[in-house]
């Protein structure tokens, strides 16, 4: 395996550039391989993302890979072989020689890579600037020399950088940080879990199974791009309310972080009262106003004077527009989030 | 040009790589002070970013002046006095000398900077690549010997890089990669108007004024960072196509004036809606009774009244409020705005 080594600053500022490109990450893979192509003349390559719900690895961009190894490359061998090599403990760059164990004991190189003719390799794996492990760089050669320890070094430096321009959460963070009041906030993955959202920390109400994740789950299912209501902080009826706002991630396939949840102070609430913003979330749900009384327990005459209130608090010319501009300001308590009493 | 020292080059790649730094441009302005004090020594040093809507210099970094000083600076007429000294077009870092006014003439100068001791500056106005005015970078000294003539050629290489750190589009272009499949995009100033955005092409839609950007600016006032609506891309043939609209908020940063991003990207339409009943979506978005709806698109009540009820299946709501209420948090509804612009034209 050759390789030349050009200036260490061009290669960063080359790498660096291609993390701002508007492509989506296969796109940023296939540039990130050509760079790599001319500093590591290898005759296999990779970039790969480990998809932690699904347990698997996704290529975001593949050459010279026979077909055989690349079955093998998508199942769970290949995540049992990157734990074998810890590459979440982000060590530095290995050549196949540097491999914790001997190489002929990973199936990769013993079944399929090395019966079809490659001698060497190097493994380099990518590990976001806050220290989150992403996936790997692969890539094999013919030629069984290895690449020299000045090449290792400089991928070592690439593997923050490259990592950088491969990261999903950096359009998510972009997106929450739209947000500029969230006081907590997490992402919603496409299997129903939840990861952290850097840089801002997780909240009580916001824990896999509460109430607010489903009703954000709903919005997002039901293809809203985005979606802000009040919540309750606490069980007690005039409890304080902090406002939800849900935003749609933008697609960033391989990847399925759905939506943004965050948190934020409520803010101005118009001096609108617990029953006046319950009754104003029924109607926005959907919910006939002559049917509101009945689910709320209270007479019919008590829902309209809640009604006409509101809108004189919002200060609308029908009752209509103030349901609207409720929705529309996130000014009220979906019926998901208020405890039958 | 001249060949640089070495030292004079390691000055510049300091700059240029505070230049290239990811964040916040205020990070980057205060991190220029070193920099800045390497290319001439001196006692005080400012960077602002001018915004052009209320034609004030607004402060990324202030360093060694008094608060007398730093009030003045704060006001109008630090914008006359560098447009005095001709720090709003391109040209050379000036000295004291290098003034194309007697210095006297300038109140910053005669009433502030001197009765505080300061005798001598060296300051050059900053430009993005594209030539947008973007502010100035000042040095003050003490000391009254000029800053050398290698110190303005330095100045003058370092003020594009300068320019670069301190620019406020950076940020604001990689709100707009947000919505990957966007078209064409703007950015809205505080005043309603627009600029360019880099690495997207403007549209004939987002023109200052237009019924776009006037529908656009009628929705910031819910403090939505996101805002999403549709837009026919032609006015007239209802059986064109559409546009999704996305509108984002920029986070606050000096100078100010830029506050949203419009985006358009290319759009089907949406859960079998046609373009009139987006358009009734719009209507009802607004809280409209059914009547005054049927007259704003010359329709009687009983034949919308039914378009209605085949919205609320296509949507698959049980009520107009729910409807309406999901056509707003999708974004699939044509601003009212742009269907009375349409009518006004066709009358």
């Amino acid at each position: 395996m050759t390789a030349i080594t050009p200036p260490a600053h061009q290669v960063l500022d080359e790498v660096t550039a291609i993390g701002g490109h508007r492509g989506g990450l296969p796109e940023r893979a296939e540039e990130l391989l050509d760079v790599l192509h001319r500093l590591v003349r290898f005759d296999a390559g990779r970039i790969a993302l480990f998809d932690a719900p699904r347990h698997r690895q996704t290529d975001l961009a593949i050459r010279g890979y026979p077909d055989r190894a690349r079955q093998y490359l998508a199942g769970p061998g290949a995540i049992h072989d990157a734990e074998l090599l810890g590459l979440h403990r982000d060590p530095p760059p290995m050549r196949i020689r540097d491999l914790p164990r001997p190489a002929a004991e990973f199936p990769i190189w013993a079944e399929y890579l090395h019966p079809a003719g490659f001698r060497e390799g190097v493994l380099v794996p990518l590990v976001t600037p806050d220290g989150r492990y992403l996936g790997l760089f692969a890539a094999m050669s013919h030629d069984a020399r290895p690449v020299s320890d000045a090449t290792c070094a400089l991928l070592g430096r690439l593997s923050r950088p490259m990592a950088h321009a491969l990261d999903p959460m950096r359009a998510i963070e972009a997106l929450a940080a739209l947000v500029t009041d969230a006081i907590a906030g997490v992402v919603l993955t496409g299997s129903g879990g939840t990861v952290a959202l850097p840089g801002l920390p997780g909240h009580r109400l916001l824990r896999p199974g509460s109430p607010i994740l489903a009703e954000a789950r709903t919005c997002y299912d039901d293809g809203d791009t985005r979606a802000t209501f009040l919540t309750p902080t606490g069980p007690a009826a005039p409890s304080g309310y902090l406002n939800v706002t849900v935003l749609a991630c933008p697609d960033q396939p391989p990847h399925e972080l759905t939506a943004v949840v965050l948190l934020r102070p409520a803010g101005d609430l118009r001096h609108l009262c617990h029953r006046e913003m319950t009754v104003l979330g029924m109607l926005i749900s959907g919910c006939a106003i002559g049917d509101v009384g009945a689910r709320l327990r209270i007479p019919a005459h008590s829902v309209r004077v809640a009604l006409e209130q509101a809108r004189a608090k919002l200060g609308t010319s029908s009752s209509a527009a103030a349901v609207m501009r409720a929705a529309d300001h996130g000014l009220y308590l979906p019926p998901s989030l208020i405890r039958s009493a | 040009m001249m060949r640089m020292s070495a030292a004079d080059a390691s000055v510049l790649d300091e700059i240029a790589a505070i230049a290239v730094m990811p964040g916040d441009l205020v990070e980057r302005a205060k991190a220029l002070l070193k920099p800045l004090q390497r290319i001439t020594p001196c006692d005080a040093a400012f960077i602002t970013a001018f915004d052009p809507e209320r034609r004030v210099q607004t402060p990324l970094l202030r360093h060694g002046y008094t608060a007398a000083v730093m009030r003045a600076l704060d006001g109008p007429q630090l914008t006359d006095d560098v447009e005095q000294a001709g720090l709003h077009g391109p040209s050379l870092p000036v000295r004291m000398g290098d003034l194309p006014v007697p210095v006297e003439t300038l109140p910053t100068w005669s009433q502030h900077l001197y009765p505080a001791g300061i005798r001598q500056f060296l300051s050059t106005g900053l430009f993005a690549r594209d030539g947008r005015y973007l502010g100035v970078v000042a040095t003050n000294s003490a000391d009254p010997r000029p800053a050398t003539e290698a110190a303005r050629l330095l100045l003058a290489r370092a003020a594009p890089w300068i320019g670069h750190a301190v620019d406020p589009l950076r940020t604001v272009s990689a709100i707009a990669r947000l919505v990957g499949d966007a078209v064409a995009g703007v950015a809205l100033t505080r005043a309603a108007d627009i600029v360019p955005l880099t690495g997207l092409p403007g549209h004939p839609l987002l023109a200052p004024g237009s019924p776009v950007v006037l529908a656009a600016a009628a929705r910031t006032a819910g403090g939505h960072p996101l805002t999403t609506f549709l837009c026919p891309d032609d006015g007239e043939d209802p059986g064109g196509g559409l546009f999704r609209v996305s509108m984002l908020a920029c986070p606050p940063q000096p100078p100010g004036h830029l506050r949203r991003v419009l985006l358009l990207s290319p759009a089907p339409y949406p859960h079998g809606l046609t373009r009139h009943e987006l358009q009734i979506l719009g209507l009802l978005i607004e809280g409209w009774p059914l009547a005054r709806i049927a007259v704003e698109l010359s329709t009687g009540v009983r034949v919308l009244t039914g378009d209605v009820e085949l919205i609320l299946a296509k949507l698959g709501a049980a009520s107009r409020h729910m409807a309406a209420a999901r056509a707003l948090r999708r974004g699939v509804y044509i601003p009212a705005e742009l269907t009375r612009s349409v009518r006004r034209e066709q009358r």
